[in-house]
């Protein structure tokens, strides 16, 4: 009784209580898996990953059919939810941005307009707006009758086409050249900044130089090779679009609904970042005579940047795992092809979950990393 | 020359003395004029957005309440042109109570009220705060008691479950439960036992790094898998688990942000005092932490009962599954708009008020403090 009272020994025993706990729950439910796996006689192993998966999905960006495996499925997931959420991000940062910058405006309509934007889509659940925008979506106009803009760009019920770039041998001349460009402008940039801190001088039109040290080999190289890249063009062959790339309107809701919920909550949070750079800095910019947007975009954002990385980390993380919401409407994200139909057919129901959980720690883990990057580059260098 | 700067300083001050009247500086024109019409891409964004105002609105109007339908038997009674409210009024009863028994539902009213009085006892400071601690805890109970029944009351089927009730009830329970389980989690991250910290850390990083569908999935796909051969968990049940396991971790990581915002004096002052842990963390720390970190539970509250309708996706007929489900019925197909308008407004209404609360509290909260 008396080691009880010890407090070293009290330690080690909760310790080693909890440990035991753990290991327990564990193993009794490793024990009770073993044996329903068994008694339903499903093999374990990642082997039904290289079977054929048999289902239609209802958009992939790789060539996919139902005669490829299971790993294949994977792969259109991991890309389906990759391209949504990475689109998301953008998009809900940009409108994010706007809203903010709108509240702030002394414009009392443009600020209320914002409010109400704010207050309505921050307050809803994203899977009401997310059925919205589906239902939205679908009453587009039939194939037959689809808005076809220059015979390139074809919007209809059945979602957005546009040509695909089809990639010949010789493209990775250009993809080399264009690395080359990269480079050289990135270049100019670093030297143009280090000018500029030390004699105070920008280079004369920076942005239209790097532009061009950007893009002009790559298109001297474009032009001089053989057919480095055509275009497939989507055209109407019977019932449905042949060629091109289709963007589902399922993905088209995820999309929408995404930019526009995420974008209210993340205009609160650039917003409370301007909030917080104190008044003096944007009155001081003004009074050297900066116009009120140089204003905004080079003395407040910056200084706003550090407030605001940290709390955008995680709703960025959000976007990524609020992507499974497709599922509700069959967007063919990970969660429904290797978490949900791949599950379903093959009963490996273990397997691809751990497999849909670790695609998305590593997504978490990698966003992570990015931010912490970049919450290190903008926080203030004290000397 | 002297004399023409002396004519300037004059003209100057001559024309900073005919200023207008600041009482001129007040009133609607003025307040137009600045707000609206301060400068020229001002002027010209108010007149854009008037524009789009006025296209829009009218029409708006028109389609929502002039030209609605709001009495009738069945779908006959709808205009084309105007929305179609009767899906909503017809069913409402069935959207609150989903299929709850009729004669019970007295019971679903109670629970509803016993829910929405932990709003004003968080607030009137004259009632001790145990005795709110202890109304808190017992919620779930009594909830659970009132809609499940089984006690004194007859127990009613979970599939009954369903509608506003149900989102009512995850919301209200995940709630109440989760949160001892967040502070013991956020305990155990703060704990100075190093196994218990790295369990307690390795949890709540898993949950938060893997999205709550996958976890909903789990519960409702593979639980058998889990559990021995023979015993079965009600779904609505194993749902519960899964709102209140992960966001558990959610609120974890603010409660932990409480904790660490409490001076480690106040600790120390505990210790040197000769008092216990559990009573140091009971009676200094959480107290404290707890008060500090209300506004943000409120607001991973308004979070809570959005994700409640997350729960649709694995079959249970909460709000958002019901107004799905009666989209699927032959009487009420094609009415998407109106119904899911529907379910946002009420979703509108709901997470408005709880935040407005959040944000009269936290004044309240610095209030206090000074």
């Amino acid at each position: 009784m008396q080691i009880l009272y010890n407090e070293r020994y009290r330690g080690w025993i909760i310790q080693s209580l909890a440990i035991v706990t753990v290991l327990l729950v564990i193993g009794a439910v490793a024990n009770n898996v073993s044996n329903n796996l068994a008694a339903n006689g499903i093999a374990t192993g990642f082997g039904f990953l290289s079977e054929t998966a048999g289902y239609e999905v209802t958009m992939s960006l790789i060539e996919y059919s139902a005669s490829d495996t299971h790993w294949d499925a994977y792969l259109v997931g991991l890309l389906n939810t990759l391209v949504v959420s990475i689109l998301g991000i953008i998009t809900a940062t940009l409108m994010g941005l706007f809203v903010a910058l709108g509240r702030l405006s002394s414009n009392w309509l443009l600020s209320r307009l914002c409010y109400a934007y704010l207050e309505y889509f921050r307050n809803v659940p994203i899977i009401i707006h997310l059925i919205i925008a589906y239902g939205i979506l679908l009453s587009l106009p039939p194939l037959k009758r689809a808005w076809n803009f220059f015979d390139m760009i074809v919007l209809s019920n059945r979602g957005l086409t546009i040509p695909a770039p089809q990639f010949g041998a010789d493209f990775y001349y250009v993809l080399g050249a264009l690395l080359l460009g990269f480079v050289a402008s990135e270049y100019t940039g670093r030297y143009s900044k280090r000018k500029f801190d030390e004699t105070g001088r920008l280079m004369p039109y920076l942005i239209l130089k790097r532009m061009g040290l950007l893009i002009l080999p790559a298109m001297v190289v474009y032009c001089s090779v053989d057919a480095p890249m055509t275009w497939s063009v989507p055209v109407l062959k019977g019932f449905n679009l042949q060629g091109g790339i289709n963007f589902s309107p399922e993905f088209g809701a995820l999309w929408l609904a995404t930019t526009i919920y995420f974008g209210a909550h993340i205009s609160e949070v650039i917003r409370s970042g301007i909030l917080a750079v104190p008044k003096g800095q944007l009155d001081a910019s003004l009074a050297l005579g900066l116009r009120p947007m140089r204003a905004m975009f080079l003395i407040i954002l910056p200084q706003a940047m550090r407030i605001i990385v940290p709390p955008m980390a995680n709703y960025y993380v959000n976007i990524i795992k609020n992507s499974t919401l497709g599922v509700a409407i069959g967007y063919a994200d990970l969660m429904s092809t290797t978490g949900g139909t791949s599950l379903n057919i093959t009963g490996q129901a273990i397997e691809c979950l751990i497999m849909v959980m670790a695609t998305f720690s590593v997504f978490n883990l990698i966003t992570a990393i990015f931010m912490n990057w970049y919450n290190a580059k903008v926080t203030l260098v004290e000397r | 020359m002297n004399q023409n700067k002396h004519k300037w300083v004059d003209k100057t001050v001559a024309k900073n003395q005919i200023q207008p009247n600041p009482s001129g500086r007040k009133g609607l024109f003025f307040w137009i004029k600045e707000k609206l019409f301060s400068t020229i891409p001002d002027a010209i964004t108010t007149l854009i957005i008037l524009a789009l105002l006025i296209k829009t609105i009218p029409g708006i109007i028109d389609w929502a309440i002039i030209s609605a339908t709001f009495v009738g038997e069945n779908r006959d009674a709808c205009t084309d042109t105007g929305a179609c409210w009767l899906p909503l009024i017809n069913r409402f009863s069935f959207l609150v109570y989903g299929f709850y028994p009729e004669a019970s539902r007295w019971r679903v009213d109670l629970a509803f009220v016993f829910g929405v009085m932990v709003f004003p006892l968080l607030f009137a400071r004259r009632i001790p705060r145990i005795y709110v601690v202890i109304y808190i805890g017992l919620l779930p109970i009594i909830l659970w008691g009132l809609l499940n029944g089984g006690l004194i009351l007859d127990s009613i089927p979970s599939h009954a479950f369903g509608g506003f009730m149900l989102t009512f009830y995850l919301a209200a329970i995940g709630m109440t439960i989760s949160l001892p389980v967040a502070i013991m989690l956020a305990l155990g991250r703060q704990s100075s036992l190093p196994a218990l910290r790295w369990l307690s850390i390795g949890y709540i990083e898993f949950i938060r790094s893997v999205p709550i569908v996958t976890f909903l999935f789990m519960a409702s796909l593979m639980a058998q898998l889990f559990l021995p051969a023979g015993v079965e968990l009600d779904q609505l049940f194993r749902v519960l688990l899964v709102m209140i396991f992960v966001s558990a971790a959610y609120k974890a990581e603010i409660i932990r942000g409480g904790i660490q915002g409490i001076p480690s004096g106040q600790v120390e002052a505990a210790k040197s005092l000769g008092v216990g842990y559990w009573r140091t963390m009971l009676f200094v720390i959480l107290p404290q932490a707890l008060r500090n970190t209300v506004p943000s539970l409120i607001n991973n509250f308004t979070g809570l009962v959005k994700e409640t309708s997350l729960v649709m996706i694995v079959g249970l007929l909460d709000l958002t599954g019901l107004a799905a489900a009666t989209l699927e019925s032959q009487e009420w197909i094609g009415f998407d708009i109106e119904i899911f308008l529907g379910v946002a407004i009420i979703f509108f209404s709901i997470n408005m008020l709880i935040s407005r609360y959040g944000i009269f509290l936290e004044k309240d909260i610095a209030k206090a403090r000074v």
